[in-house]
């Protein structure tokens, strides 16, 4: 199995989310290359799939991150896939599953990039304190 | 037996109807009343893809909708979902009785559209449908998530008797922005 290039990201989000995962992003990583974000603020689905289909490059590996699956946003990705077949979507993104792409895009083989960002965007997730049984 | 509820949103099925309405009603179906989707298979594929766990995503064009309405099952577990104002009147026209109110959840603004309110914007073609809508007595309600404020038929007309012309740049009067585009 192949190990992809260069690996572009873009997150697709509601609000300001996918801006400011980027930038924290590049408070922890230092700054980024290949990755920009996209909000659905304020536009109709047809503005939204305009300006994703203006992001991506047919003859480039991308990955897309969104935030809600239901949303807008994912649907608009799922829809676009269509006309750009080397483009991965990655629904439920968070900080860790968005490190770890950082940390390992070009690096591994896609399959692996892709269970990579399924486990740790889940396993980031824990609840710690108050046990209702135990603490009342 | 009426639907679940009948809503005009240019997103169909996003978060704010999946999550904001859907974790108030429990939909067991979403049936996009809608040509482009119908026509579409990769779309309504998309669709299927993003809908929330345990519902179903069904699709016919609004005119098909208004024929066989009366035939659908589990109707009041329905969420019917129109792209515009003008597939709503389509589907009215074609024979669909809503058999409740109809929610106006969200139209963008696009070129020549005024704001009626801030998730509501219509050119004057779109006003015009509404308007010929609420004079024919259909129930129509303004009203973005559960929770939000509800601008009902009466006040509805209110907002769009306040419009001035659309031609000439003027703005709009009584009860939203009238930011134009």
């Amino acid at each position: 199995m192949s190990t992809p290039g260069r690996v572009r990201a873009v997150l697709v989000t509601h609000g300001a989310l996918g801006a400011e995962l980027l930038k924290t992003a590049e408070m922890i990583l230092g700054p980024l290359e290949g990755c920009s974000f996209i909000s659905n603020s304020g536009k109709s689905l047809d503005e939204l799939t305009a300006e994703l289909g203006g992001e991506l490059c047919a003859d480039e590996p991308q990955v897309l991150f969104v935030d809600l699956i239901g949303g807008s946003c994912g649907h608009v990705c799922a829809s676009v896939q269509r006309r750009f077949p080397r483009v991965l979507l990655a629904t439920g993104v968070n900080l860790p599953m968005l490190l770890e792409f950082l940390h390992h895009r070009g690096r591994v083989p896609l399959q692996e990039l892709k269970q990579r960002l399924l486990e740790r965007g889940c396993d980031g997730i824990r609840c710690f304190g108050w046990d209702e049984e135990r603490d009342g | 037996m009426s639907f679940l509820l009948i809503r005009v949103d240019d997103r169909l099925l996003h978060g704010q109807v999946a999550l904001g309405w859907g974790a108030l009603l429990h939909p067991r179906i979403y049936l996009l009343a809608d040509d482009r989707v119908a026509a579409d298979a990769w779309e309504l594929g998309a669709y299927r893809a993003m809908a929330p766990e345990g519902t179903r995503v069904e699709c016919r064009g609004p005119a098909a909708l208004g024929r066989e309405w009366g035939g659908l099952p589990d109707r009041e577990g329905t969420v019917v979902l129109f792209r515009g104002l003008s597939e709503l009147a389509l589907a009215l026209e074609a024979g669909f009785e809503p058999g409740g109110a109809i929610n106006l959840g969200g139209i963008h603004a696009s070129p020549g559209s005024q704001e009626i309110l801030p998730f509501l914007h219509l050119t004057r073609e779109q006003s015009g449908i509404l308007k010929t809508l609420l004079a024919r007595g259909h129930d129509l309600f303004a009203q973005e998530l559960p929770g939000g404020a509800r601008y009902g038929s009466v006040r509805l007309g209110e907002i769009l008797g306040g419009l001035r012309s659309q031609s000439g740049g003027e703005e709009a009067g009584g009860g939203g922005a009238g930011r134009k585009r």
